[in-house]
């Protein structure tokens, strides 16, 4: 757990989530030491849809690990809403493993509201649910293995709205894809988040992507991970990848990345 | 096509032979086959004591199974317990189930399984069931399906916990849907090898002191009055016995757990 108490304070009434001064070392099984994140700042807003870019190695995966509660901090603190409980208000799709491969896709989608104590009529209605709002309705008595890639993450992220989470952490959740599937995946995925008040902290590498989901980028240093750079992005949705204003941001952010590392 | 020519040259080579106390011909031992009810030396036929072979199996396999899951699940799961246990367990494994036999008769004496509960015969089936084949047959089964369990348990992917974590999931839910589930494979295949090895083991206990039933017994009986037809049809018996129990625990597993070696 973090080192201090998530519901203490928080700043303001407008942010769900802020991490302050967090510090991370790990130490390899050869000894050496491994410096993934030093005092790394960020808040995410009520609502707001936050890119966390970096190179590859720069403590991303280490930094929504501790934001989820998997791994604690060394120093600093992270705070959450008053009233927010990790347990329930939190979800997290993982960069690997993000499915039961034992479980079929229905059971796979309800699981977390199968660990809340929802009856099975309820808790699979909402989950046929939401397989039909990523587009698969037929596949609900499917294993994980027989779907491709693509598929597998809309799964992943049925599974993860199933529990109506206030905040929703995706660790390089279409890394794996191709361009098309890619692009399709962006877009369900900002079309769930607008429907919803949802906050969602997306790690991702990928700079086209992240012009594309965000409304505010931080972007962080080579190991040892630092936020260097905040770049809030208010283009219209849909966003046009070829407009002018659109390669602008694209050009911020690669100028952001490549000065640092 | 190799079984046919063998069954050929067996037909051929035992009539040139012509020793049928020694080598009978493959039609007397399908013959002995044929008549499975057949009573042979007033010991019973080749179908009670197969039965009685697999009764013996089944119980001391069930033993193990329970015991064998169970504290296999218990202690891959706390691992303050494994450091207490796996020097025992270390030393317990390599030995031969057979090498309790002494040990088992000193301790059960010949009693059988309605004796444990003061019916002194039954009259049924559970009259041929001792204690110390149970005994033996339940250190056959026992490590394979320990060894298995605790491997199962312990080789399950800290990605899977993590994210029945993530999802809500606490201690006890993480065991029932995530260490359960993902250690059902290996759980299964421990079954499978345990089952296996308890049929061996059961032939084996069946030929030594102590011994008064079964098919194992009335192979080496009918070898002592040279009629070596009965033996061959027992070893028919018993080979396939053995991998229709290998085959139904196979087919067990592939009927549960679709989604196995397909992992993602
Ligand atoms: N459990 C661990 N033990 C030792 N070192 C670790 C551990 N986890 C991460 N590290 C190290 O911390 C650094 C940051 O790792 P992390 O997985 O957070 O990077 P990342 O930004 O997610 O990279 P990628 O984009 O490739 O996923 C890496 O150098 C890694 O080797
Ligand atoms: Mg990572």
């Amino acid at each position: 757990m973090s080192a201090t108490d998530p519901n203490k304070s928080s700043p303001t009434s407008d942010q769900v989530l802020i991490a302050r001064q967090v510090n991370k070392t790990f130490f390899s099984t050869s000894g050496d030491k491994v410096e993934a994140l030093r005092a790394v700042d960020l808040s995410v807003g009520r609502g707001e849809f936050v890119v966390l870019i970096g190179p590859t190695g720069c403590g991303k995966t280490t930094l929504l690990n501790i934001l989820g509660g998997l791994d604690s901090p060394d120093g600093g603190e992270i705070r959450f809403a008053p009233g927010f409980r990790r347990e329930d208000g939190l979800a997290y799709v993982f960069q690997h493993y993000t499915l039961f491969p034992w479980r079929k896709l229905l059971a796979n989608v309800a699981f977390g509201l199968q660990m809340r104590g929802v009856p099975r009529r309820r808790r699979n209605a909402r989950a046929r649910d939401l397989l039909q709002r990523v587009g698969l309705a037929d596949f609900e008595r499917a294993y994980p293995h027989e779907l491709s890639g693509g598929m597998r993450q809309r799964v992943a992220l049925a599974q993860a709205l199933a529990v109506e989470p206030s905040v929703l952490l995706m660790d390089e959740p279409f890394g794996a894809l191709d361009d098309a599937t890619r692009k399709d995946l962006q877009q369900l995925l900002i079309d769930l988040w607008q429907t919803t008040s949802m906050s969602v902290l997306f790690v991702t590498h990928n700079i086209d992507e992240a012009v594309i989901l965000a409304s505010r980028i931080c972007v962080l240093s080579g190991r040892p991970g630092r936020v260097v750079q905040d770049i809030p992005v208010s283009l219209p949705r849909p966003r046009d990848h070829l407009a002018q204003p659109f390669t602008d941001r694209l050009l911020i952010v690669r100028q952001a990345l490549y000065s640092d590392t | 096509m190799v079984p046919a020519a063998l069954l050929v040259a067996w037909f051929f080579g035992a009539r040139w032979i012509d020793q049928p106390w020694l080598y009978p011909s493959p039609v007397r031992v399908a013959d002995q086959l044929a008549h499975p009810l057949r009573d042979h030396f007033g010991l019973g036929s080749l179908a009670d004591n197969t039965l009685i072979s697999l009764v013996r199996v089944l119980i001391g396999f069930t033993l193990a199974a329970l015991l064998g899951v169970t504290l296999g699940l218990g202690l891959g799961c706390v691992s303050a317990l494994r450091g207490l246990f796996e020097p025992l367990v270390e030393i317990l494994r390599p030995l031969c189930p057979i090498a309790w036999l002494p040990f088992a008769i000193a301790v059960f004496k010949l009693q059988t399984l309605p004796q444990l509960f003061g019916v002194a015969h039954s009259r049924t089936i559970f009259d041929h069931v001792q204690l110390g084949m149970i005994f033996i047959l339940f250190w056959g089964g026992f490590f394979p399906i320990f060894t298995c369990t605790l491997d199962g348990v312990r080789g399950v992917r800290r990605n899977y916990l993590s994210l029945a974590r993530m999802l809500g999931a606490g201690p006890w839910q993480r065991f029932l849907h995530v260490f359960l589930p993902a250690s059902l494979p290996m759980i299964l295949t421990g079954f499978r090898q345990g089952l296996g090895l308890c049929w061996f083991v059961i032939i084996a206990a069946e030929m030594l002191p102590g011994s008064d039933s079964g098919i194992g017994y009335l192979l080496l009986y009918a070898a002592d009055l040279c009629a070596m037809d009965v033996v061959i049809a027992s070893m028919v018996i018993i080979g396939v016995i053995g991998a229709l129990l290998n085959f139904t625990m196979r087919a067990t597993m592939q009927a549960f757990l679709r989604w196995h070696g397909k992992e993602i």
